[in-house]
């Protein structure tokens, strides 16, 4: 241990430092509190300064999970939130209707949950079970869009029943020349949103006519950009896609107009779809936990703000949904009042 | 020559040795071409990506003269000549070590310290650093015991649990001071001990004690003048402490030390100089430079979903080092402590020994076993058995740490093995026993080794999104995450969003300016790695 002996010098010479500096860094902080407390007073100034101007100081977490579609809105309207209320913190993911629904909300993990399809009957059971109401808030439109490649020059406009009949696992036709004798006589090449994907339940019942029923030889996935690539990789492929999407990236593929029954064809527009002109015309959701909402005077407030948000032009223009009417706004808003009360209940 | 002429002549005339020479060349050629198609393939993805990311053809001409002549030709003039010179070289060498080393240090913990809150993270550096280092001092003085290691560990354990318990009382007698006092304790006192440590073993102890102060007063010093022009002194703490003087020691000893190899030394200065005088002339002159996405406003910004000019990563960067941090410490002690167990102490022989051997092959397959499953287990775990909230950053770290744990013993054992059994038999005929065997001879021999396999493993953490995404860690969020129990995102799973983002500026810009930023991030972890290992390298020669 000689090693150690040879050490014990230094030691005593290290120990004194750390006393010394020990010391000093007390005697520095001791002589410092006076800075520090009219550094605290700025700083509390600031901080009433930026959150003055509304509901006051709040504070906390909101966790939003769900669809995919609805996930601009919800990431636009919580960044503006945040900005003007820097203590709430949020936490978006994306799961899908759905997945959503299933593996974050109903266990009780967030706050609100987004869904391009109104909730299921068995899914508001399970929130039940679990111990809260889902509180429904129906917030803007989409015109969900029918997509093929630019260079199909075949095909302008289509029927809900001819839809139908492309996606149906009943007929499920191998070519386009199975619908239309004057198309190619080549094969279909299917995209679409996945099965977590409230689209995908939306498009299986207004399209195929039965929830969750569709052929099963399409592409599904949950981003939307790989069915635009899909369908502009191949001549003969079809998809659908939020108008969102289309409107961004109009040159990638080519909308189809839509009829249903013996109407004129609609091109998909935000327009179409609000007057419901537009037979694929789908409402978008969330639903918030009522029992957080009711804990939870951050999610109120920010809850009110989005709907006050969500009739804004913004929604139109930069996201590309229709945006809630005045209707829309005031029935929220009861639900709003309602599920912070802890009155409401859910009702198809 | 002659005899090598004549074998040569012998095999070409003969068709059969031809047939082989031609074998020969073909493999050699179709080795190549594997070399080549892997690593072109790789260049042009990552061309793609970073043309994306910095569109270099929306700069002018002049731009780019401008680049090249404040930039390129210095640095590249200066890295010539130093090249030619090897002393010159190690100097210049070193000093981007030094300047390289000390940036990253002091904006990671800047950025870290900041997330987590200053005062939470000097108060448990006051009783789980500080206290413990005392007392290790006070016992090893009075007592005289070799047994003096123990203390330490025992009063970190012991200052935490009190900092912890007594956190609601403690944290507000902390708060009453300036930030900038506790950014003090973090970063310039332990700067200025190791600075004074450094300096006795290199300097004269005079010389050391004088370095440590003044140290200390130069930072006193540049607060007063902060606090003075009404400057927020925080950041000049740490620039000033984890930077600043480190460097300036550094070059100051290169300067004293090596007159041959001095003018090395102003290598990073030519850089940063030159940085400098570019980014002057080209505001100056108005020249646009390129009109890429990876800007300041992505760095330092939070997210925005719909201008792709405003969106910014910065909660999501923290996030990851955060996390990454978090996880290293949580997997490493297991993992090195593991690997030491099977290496050194594990029986070989009997049923105790079979029994290692089917752990030892059990760890190499979980090394490979895909991510994904992982995350279920980390899901299961944290979020099924555990009953912690969804993605936090302790179960996202830990579902890493679950990762790369069997990495991390493999890499440690692979280290340990490489240690010749000479020289562990030679201690034992010295008669030392098993643990001090271990730590001075196996463990300074086995040190760089584990270190560059744990680095490695820390950079295949931070590019991770299946676990994380299963174990639902949030895609977006606006601030870093202030604690191991808030929710907290990483880089990847922002980039795996925005790639659905409808916007396409989202997708062909935001998207690889921020795989770029990943993989900055994993090459400064590598550098690390690399310069870790060197150093200590050259310590055990």
């Amino acid at each position: 241990m000689a090693h150690d002996r040879a050490g014990l010098p230094s030691g005593v010479s290290r120990r004194e430092f750390l006393v010394a500096s020990g010391t000093a860094g007390i005697l520095t902080l001791a002589g410092c509190t006076a800075d520090s407390n009219s550094g605290g007073d700025t700083e509390n100034g600031d901080g009433s300064g930026t959150a003055g101007n509304d509901a006051g100081d709040l504070s906390g977490e909101i966790r939003i999970s769900g669809s995919s579609t609805v996930y601009p809105i919800a990431q636009e309207i919580s960044r503006q939130f945040q900005k003007e209320n820097d203590a709430v913190g949020f936490n978006l993911t994306r799961d899908g209707s759905s997945g959503g629904f299933e593996n974050v909300f109903i266990p009780g993990d967030s706050d609100i949950n987004n869904a391009s399809r109104p909730i299921a009957q068995e899914e508001v059971e399970q929130c039940r079970e679990s111990g809260f109401e889902p509180v429904e808030f129906f917030i803007a439109q989409d015109a969900l869009t029918v997509v093929v490649n630019n260079d199909n020059d075949w095909v302008e406009s289509l029927s809900i029943e001819t839809l139908q009949k492309i996606w149906s696992p009943d007929s499920a036709p191998k070519t386009w020349a199975d619908i239309n004798e004057e198309w190619p006589d080549e094969p279909f090449d299917l995209y679409g949103a996945a099965t977590t994907s409230g689209t995908f339940d939306y498009f299986t019942e207004a399209v195929v006519g039965e929830e969750g029923k569709i052929r099963d030889d399409f592409e599904g996935t949950e981003e939307d950009d790989l069915i635009a690539q899909g369908v502009e990789g191949n001549k003969h492929a079809m998809g659908y896609l939020p108008f969102a999407y289309y409107t961004n990236n109009p040159d990638s593929v080519t909308a189809l107009s839509l009829s249903d029954g013996g109407d004129d064809p609609v091109e998909p527009s935000l327009e179409g779809a609000q007057s419901g002109n537009y037979p694929l015309a789908r409402p978008l959701f969330f639903y918030a936990n009522a029992s957080k909402l009711q804990e939870k005077t951050h999610l109120q407030e920010f809850i009110r703000y989005y709907i006050n948000q969500s009739d804004e032009s913004f929604v139109a223009e930069q996201i590309g949904y229709v945006p809630s009417t005045k209707e829309m706004v005031d029935e929220n808003l009861s639900n709003l009042e309602a599920g912070s009360n802890g009155e409401y209940e859910w009702s198809a | 020559m002659a005899a090598d002429g004549n074998t040569e002549r012998t095999l070409s005339v003969d068709s059969r040795g031809r047939l082989l020479g031609l074998h020969a060349t073909l493999f050699e050629a179709v080795l190549l071409g594997a070399t080549l198609f892997g690593i072109v393939s790789l260049c042009i993805l990552f061309g793609y990506i970073a043309f994306d990311a910095f569109r270099p053809l929306t700069a002018s001409i002049r731009w780019y003269l401008l680049f090249a002549g404040t930039l390129v030709l210095p640095t590249t003039a200066f890295t010539l000549y130093a090249r030619r010179r090897p002393a010159v070289r190690s100097a210049n060498t070193k000093a981007f070590g030094a300047v390289g080393g000390a940036l990253t240090v002091t904006l990671s913990t800047y950025i870290v310290v900041d997330a987590l809150s200053p005062y939470d993270v000097v108060l448990c550096l006051l009783f789980g650093g500080y206290l413990p280092v005392v007392l290790w001092l006070i016992v090893r003085r009075t007592k005289r015991t070799p047994q003096t290691g123990l203390t330490i560990i025992l009063a970190a354990v012991g200052g935490l649990a009190v900092a912890h318990g007594g956190y609601d009382l403690l944290r507000p007698i902390v708060g009453i001071a300036a930030q900038w006092i506790a950014y003090f304790g973090i970063v310039t006192l332990p700067v200025a001990c190791g600075l004074w440590i450094f300096g006795r073993r290199r300097w004269s102890r005079q010389t050391a004690r004088r370095a440590a102060l003044s140290a200390l007063g130069v930072v006193l010093l540049i607060v007063a003048l902060a606090l003075g022009l009404g400057i927020d002194p925080s950041f000049w703490v740490v620039v000033l402490s984890a930077f600043v003087i480190p460097v300036a020691v550094v070059i100051g000893e290169i300067g004293v030390t090596d007159p041959a190899g001095r003018i090395g030394s102003a290598g990073p200065f030519v850089l940063v100089g030159g940085l400098s005088a570019f980014l002057a002339v080209e505001r100056q002159l108005g020249i646009d430079g390129p009109d890429g996405y990876l800007t300041a406003t992505l760095l330092l910004e939070s997210w925005h979903g719909l201008n792709a000019s405003s969106a910014g990563v910065y909660p999501q960067i923290v996030g990851s080092i955060v996390t990454v941090g978090v996880m290293g410490v949580l997997a490493f002690p297991i993992g090195i402590g593991g690997a030491l167990y099977l290496e050194e102490y594990a029986p070989r022989t009997g049923w105790s020994g079979r029994f290692a051997t089917l752990l030892e092959v059990n760890i190499s397959n979980l090394a490979g076993v895909p991510s994904v499953v992982y995350g279920l287990l980390g899901l299961a775990l944290f979020r099924n058995a555990l009953g912690f909230p969804t993605g936090i950053v302790l179960s996202a770290a830990g579902t890493l740490g679950l990762l790369i744990l069997p990495i991390v013993v493999v890499s440690a054992q692979e280290a340990l093995r490489s240690v010749p059994d000479s020289l562990r038999e030679a201690a034992f005929g010295m008669g030392a026993s098993r643990w001090q065997t271990l730590r001075t001879v196996v463990l300074p021999e086995a040190i760089p080794g584990m270190l560059t396999g744990t680095i490695l493993a820390l950079a295949r953490a931070i590019g991770e999104t299946a676990p994380l995404v299963i174990i639902a860690v949030a895609t977006t969020k606006y601030s870093p995450p202030d604690g191991v129990l808030s929710s907290a995102t990483v880089l990847p799973l922002q980039i795996f969003a925005a790639r659905s983002n409808v916007d396409p500026a989202f997708r062909h810009g935001i998207v690889p300016a921020a795989a770029v930023v990943l993989l900055v991030l994993l090459l400064l972890m590598n550098t690390a790695a690399i310069v870790v290992r060197n150093r200590f390298d050259r310590r055990s020669q």
